[in-house]
Parts: C-alpha cells; sequence; structure tokens
C-alpha cells in the first residue's frame, strides 16, 4: 500500500471512474411504448396530441402535498440521462405536478430530492408560480424512482465524506 | 489483546514504529468499541417483535403486546407531563438503532410518561422506543387522514448525531484519511482540513 504514489493513483481512479460509470447506465424504466422527445414544455405547446401518452420525466421535488387519498409532487424537471437520472447541471425544461394514487411519506419524497417518474399525460392545469400564471402538464404516476442528490462541489476537485461519532 | 491495557498497547506500538496502518486498525477497533451506547432494553429484541407492517395490517391483534420501534423525528409535542413524538419509522439493525433509507415501514407516536427537551429531541434525530402498542388513531398529514400506531414507552434510546466531514486538499497519502480522526492523532502531519457538512 505504501508503495502507491500519485502516479499510481490517478490511473486507477480513472479506471474505477470508468467501471462505475458504465455500471450506472442501465435504464431504471421500461421505455417501450413510452414518448421519449417528450419534455413539459413540448407537451404544453400541443397538449391535445399527447394526452393519454406515457412519458419518463423527473427533477427535483419542489413541494409535496398529501391529499385525501393521492400525493401530489411538484417538479421541475431536467433531461435525464441514458438510466434516467436527472442532469442537473443541465437547463431545467419545466415544471410538472406527478399524482401517486395513494400516500407518499413527505419526509422522504421531501422537497430538494431528486427523482424520476415512468406515467401517463392526461391533462394541462393551470396554477401561479408567485404572480405568473403557469400550465402545469400532469402526470399519473405508474413508477417512481428517488435518486441520492450527487455532492455538492467544492472548491478541490475531490470531496471525502467520513463519519465520526460524538 | 483483552489483558493488555490499550494505552500500554498503543504506546508501545508508536515506540516500536509499527506501521501506521496497524495503528489504524487499532484506532477503528477502540471507536467501535465505544460506540455501542445504547441501553440493553433497546439493543435486545422484544418477544415476537411485531413489525409495523404486521401491526398496521391488523392492529387490534397486538393490542398491548410489547413492540421495539425506532426511526427518524417528525414532531415533538410537550404535552403536560407527557410529550408525544412522531416518528418515521425504519427497519432496526442489530444494535436497535434505525437504518434510514427510501423506504420508511410507517408512522407511530411515541407516548413518554415525561417532559423531553424538544431542542433536543427535534427534528430528523434518529430515536428507538420499547414500550406497549396501544392502538392506532387517525390524524392528518396534510390532507390524507393517516392512521397512527401509539406506543406507550417505557424505554427509549435518542442515537447521537453522526456529523460528515468533507476533506479539503485531498492528500498524498489518501488512504490514510479513514483513519484521521481528531484528538486521537493530533499531531499527525495531515495538509488538509475537516469541514463538518451543515445538515
Amino acid at each position: 500500500m505504501n508503495s502507491l504514489t500519485s502516479g499510481h493513483i490517478k490511473p486507477l481512479l480513472l479506471i474505477l471512474t470508468i467501471f462505475l460509470a458504465s455500471c450506472s447506465s442501465t435504464p431504471v424504466f421500461d421505455t417501450t411504448q413510452v414518448m421519449i422527445s417528450a419534455t413539459p414544455q413540448s407537451v404544453i405547446a400541443d397538449p391535445d396530441l399527447k394526452i393519454g401518452q406515457k412519458v419518463i420525466w423527473g427533477g427535483t421535488i419542489l413541494d409535496t402535498k398529501n391529499l385525501e387519498s393521492s400525493t401530489q409532487l411538484e417538479v421541475l424537471s431536467y433531461p435525464l440521462s441514458r438510466s434516467h437520472q436527472p442532469q442537473l447541471e443541465q437547463k431545467p425544461m419545466g415544471r410538472f405536478i406527478l399524482i401517486y394514487p395513494g400516500y407518499l411519506e413527505p419526509t422522504t419524497y421531501a422537497q430538494g430530492r431528486l427523482l424520476t417518474v415512468l406515467g401517463t399525460f392526461t391533462e394541462i392545469r393551470k396554477g401561479t408560480v408567485g404572480e405568473s400564471s403557469y400550465s402545469y402538464p400532469l402526470i399519473n404516476s405508474e413508477k417512481l424512482q428517488l435518486w441520492n442528490n450527487p455532492p455538492r462541489k467544492g472548491r478541490s476537485s475531490f470531496q471525502f465524506g467520513i463519519g465520526i461519532r460524538l | 489483546m483483552g489483558t493488555i491495557p490499550a494505552s500500554s498497547l498503543l504506546t508501545s506500538m508508536i515506540r516500536h514504529s509499527w506501521p501506521i496502518q496497524i495503528i489504524g486498525i487499532a484506532g477503528i477497533l477502540f471507536l467501535t468499541a465505544c460506540s455501542s451506547k445504547a441501553p440493553l432494553p433497546i439493543s435486545l429484541p422484544v418477544p415476537a417483535e411485531p413489525t409495523i407492517q404486521q401491526v398496521r395490517a391488523t392492529p387490534d391483534n397486538y393490542i398491548a403486546q410489547m413492540v421495539r420501534w425506532g426511526g427518524v423525528i417528525v414532531a415533538t409535542d410537550n404535552r403536560g407531563d407527557s410529550t408525544w413524538l412522531t416518528i418515521v419509522a425504519f427497519p432496526l439493525d442489530k444494535k436497535g438503532q434505525p437504518i434510514v433509507s427510501d423506504q420508511p415501514s410507517g408512522r407511530f407516536i411515541a407516548m413518554i410518561d415525561r417532559f423531553l427537551e424538544p431542542l433536543v429531541y427535534s427534528k430528523d434525530r434518529q430515536l428507538t422506543v420499547k414500550g406497549d402498542f396501544m392502538g392506532s388513531t387517525e390524524k392528518l398529514v396534510g390532507e390524507y387522514p393517516y392512521q397512527y400506531l401509539k406506543v406507550k414507552v417505557e424505554n427509549y434510546h435518542l442515537w447521537p448525531k453522526k456529523i460528515e466531514y468533507n476533506v479539503e486538499n485531498y492528500p498524498l497519502y489518501w488512504h490514510h484519511d479513514h483513519w484521521y480522526y481528531p484528538g486521537i492523532y493530533p499531531r499527525y502531519p495531515y495538509p488538509y482540513r475537516l469541514i463538518p457538512k451543515q445538515p
């Protein structure tokens, strides 16, 4: 172990990164019969053509509301990677509302968490963001996937977390 | 190793300039030995050990049975001489500590027969309780009528906060990081800072 120098470590890290990246590219959802190209913005532009279609969208949870028999999540969507993970470094593609038929624990599906949904686009709902009116595509959720949020980038190129008990 | 005092073991290691790895492993063993602080009633399973899911399915079958549940506090309600804690439950590990994940097992209310400081027993802290199941009660989560399970608590344990550190300026000997604990190897010349992560 002591004979490892930085000259050895960098290629090792590179290999490890490539290895991990190759693992993560498996899509989590079955994409058959899914309208892959549709985004919240494109659906708003031409809703009639797309009602009833299946979509896979994902992004950051902005708000969680537990209703009487369902749960409603407001999500700011981002382009998805090949593994259907939202890519926060890209430009957001508009908000949408996700309806889950049942109870979702609001402390788990909390504000700021990343999620991807496979569901059916059902309608456009008018809402407001601040004082602006906003058209939200509504998605009936069939499958949900929560993601661990990527670590925030610091000043150094490496970050490392260790836990300490006090 | 059991008969040799840990301190003399460490000093002899340093005197004979044992490899830093071995000292590090000794440090890890030492810290692991310190970390199991839960009282016995919390770390030992209760008879039958009914899970939240089982009790939620048929609550009437479990009235007055002993349960041991734990999770993350979401609300603290000081009422007169008692404190009611709303807890999002998770499966427990061998020591009785909740394994927090994206799959909570449900919510319950822990009724504790004394005043608990709400600043300490606060949101996001982990708690495990042992006590008697007292039936369920309906309370709203948002607009959803949630069936909370109620537990009359006999024993409880608040788990210590886990502080996460970021290491800045990654060192050359990166494989030693795990073994750097402030206060134990204070003089080891590490060229980087540990920054506590803000919760």
